[in-house]
């Protein structure tokens, strides 16, 4: 599953729809209900999806789901570096 | 659907039921040093309250419950109760205030008889005072087990109070709602707890199960940055196993500190206001605090006004005791008009004088929806925000001028931001502003600064996004010192600073 599906999942489960559209685009204001608690609940789950830990200034400066991804992607190609380093 | 509103007598109740005794439900003084500022009601409580505004339920019995407290509840407001059971083995309910959606219950039930007889009355050995995980137990998984009952009078109490019986839940269930209550709030992670989730579900056999309980409860995940902490809980009986739970509440961070040594390194300590007196309302917490040390670094005699936080004002007065200037603590109620003219005769009395009047007082900011239910709420935080800046002007404003001195209030970036959900702030804010301009045209010789500071890190925005973005008030108190340390001429009539960079002046060696 690529990190955007993962990402999509995620989505849909914290914000309990499933037909949920989300693109690079999307930001918290396209999203119904995207608050600031709602949006601690995504960046908790997503950190449970990934296995990841955001630093602090992080959790509030991801412009739109793009930003999210990408940070997401680089993320996960660490892990696939550490990985073979093992 | 009707409001649903809560006492003091009912934290009482349901604290004793429970055996929650959290400090941030149930007292005042502790609540006074969190964002919230008074006493939150118990979530479960809430959600109690409502399934009692729920149908009666005949027939059928309880078996698994999902609830969100999204906002903190508070005392004596008319919370809007709305019901759903449209699907006829469900109940939704929602609390709402003034269009903002404050905590959502759902409760599922099947087929079925209860027992509906009184549980017998146990004793336990409970936690008299909550423990207080902090991140390093909760980075290693903590854990917490035990035996828990409620308190048998209280308890029946509680579901007459709120006519629980009926309703679905039998009181070996409804035991188990206040469990949560209970392991959250004492247990696991205690005493900073603030809870968010709750999904249980009941076994079941488990309606067979009678006090004591016992429950085993484990931390599944944790997010330090976020303080979300993610527990898995059972209660269990002799009879067997009753309720599986899953809870998120948050680890609240404790109150931040303003650090006089992070103002030094800021703005580089002199003599330069040697033999000025500053008065500092609200100088006890937060950018007032930061301020006060500033000044007293620059080698001001400061005095400190506060009303309540005695603790927080002598660790300020000590935490610049190597300065040059000093700190003296004047408590007192700033919007009182006879403290005021009482404090001003002191003043003229010793020959002091007055050459800084700086207004840093704000009641607490807790967030509020706009609509026809909350416009007394709204006006009565303008009024007593206001008021903690006309009542000092008009007692002040002259002493100052005979000084050729400064005039500071403390606005907000959010005049211009406009926060959603502030419009009590932004309404006090753009006021304070609206009286500083009007006292300019009208006091010659006083130098007027508006300060509209961003989010900073104080008690008052000390939540999980609170936080996020925040600067340290240090940042802004040398700032706004080091201006009226300086007496370049004013940008306008009033000057208005928006503009705070950290690490300006020392650090750069000016």
């Amino acid at each position: 599953m690529t990190v955007f599906a993962r990402l999509v999942e995620v989505f849909r489960t914290v914000f309990n729809d499933d037909m949920l559209v989300i693109t690079d685009e999307t930001t918290a204001a396209d999203i119904p209900g995207w608050d600031s608690l709602e949006h601690v609940n995504l960046m908790f789950s997503i950190e449970q999806a990934f296995g990841i830990v955001f630093a602090g200034n992080e959790l509030a400066e991801f412009a739109d789901v793009g930003e999210l991804r990408r940070y997401l992607e680089r993320a996960s190609r660490q892990w696939s570096e550490g990985d073979h380093a093992w | 659907m009707g409001l649903l509103s809560f006492t003091p007598d009912d934290i009482e109740l349901f604290s004793g039921a429970s055996r929650d005794r959290n400090p941030l439900h149930v007292s005042p003084e502790y609540a006074h040093t969190t964002p919230f500022g008074e006493p939150v009601v118990f979530g479960i409580l809430a959600a109690l309250a409502v399934l009692g505004r729920a149908r009666d339920r005949h027939r059928e019995i309880l078996h698994r419950v999902d609830l969100e407290f999204r906002q903190p509840l508070h005392v004596a407001i008319g919370y809007r109760v709305e019901i759903d059971e449209t699907d006829a083995d469900q109940t939704v309910a929602q609390l709402m205030d003034a269009g903002r959606l404050m905590m959502t219950a759902r409760f599922w039930f099947r087929e079925g008889v209860g027992r509906s007889d009184p549980l017998p009355s146990v004793e336990i050995a409970a936690r008299a005072e909550a423990a207080d995980l902090g991140p390093a137990e909760l980075r290693t998984r903590a854990s917490a087990r035990g035996m828990y009952a409620p308190a048998h009078a209280e308890f029946e109490k509680l579901i007459e109070r709120f006519h629980l019986l009926a309703k679905g839940a039998t009181r070996s269930q409804l035991a188990a709602l206040v469990w949560s209550s209970y392991l959250v709030g004492m247990e696991l992670p205690g005493r900073r707890a603030l809870f968010w989730r709750l999904a249980m579900e009941f076994d079941p056999q488990g309606d067979e199960c009678t006090p004591p309980f016992s429950y085993e409860a484990r931390v599944k995940a944790y997010s330090e940055q976020m303080g979300v902490v993610e527990t898995e809980a059972e209660l269990a009986c002799e009879a067997g196993p009753a309720v599986n739970a899953r809870i998120r509440s948050f680890l609240r961070h404790d109150p931040p500190v303003p650090s006089a040594a992070e103002v030094a390194e800021i703005l580089e300590p002199s003599e330069r206001l040697r033999n000025r007196v500053a008065l500092v309302v609200g100088g006890s917490r937060g950018l007032g605090a930061s301020i006060c040390q500033a000044l007293a670094q620059q080698g001001c005699t400061v005095l400190l006004n506060y009303l309540r936080s005695d603790e927080e004002a002598k660790a300020v007065r000590t935490s610049v005791h190597n300065a040059t200037g000093r700190i003296e603590l004047l408590r007192g109620d700033v919007t009182d008009a006879a403290w005021c003219e009482a404090t001003r005769a002191q003043l003229l009395a010793s020959g002091d004088g007055l050459d800084f009047l700086i207004c840093s007082a704000t009641p607490s900011i807790r967030p509020l929806g706009f609509g026809l239910e909350s416009t007394k709420r709204l006006q009565d935080f303008v009024a007593a925000s206001t008021s903690m800046v006309s009542v000092p002007l008009a007692a002040f404003l002259d002493l100052v001028a005979r000084r050729s001195g400064w005039s500071v209030t403390i606005s907000s970036s959010a005049v211009v931001t406009l926060d959603p959900e502030w419009p009590h702030y932004v309404m006090a804010k753009w006021a304070a502003e609206g009286l500083v301009h009007w006292a300019a045209a009208r006091y010659e010789g006083v130098r007027f600064l508006i300060a509209r500071p961003p989010k900073l890190l104080t008690v008052q925005m000390n939540t999980p996004m609170g936080r996020a973005g925040a600067i340290g008030p240090e940042i802004v108190a040398a700032a706004i010192v080091d201006r009226i340390s300086d007496s370049s001429p004013l940008a306008a009539a009033v000057e208005c600073m928006e503009e705070f960079r950290p690490l300006s002046t020392a650090s750069s060696g000016t």
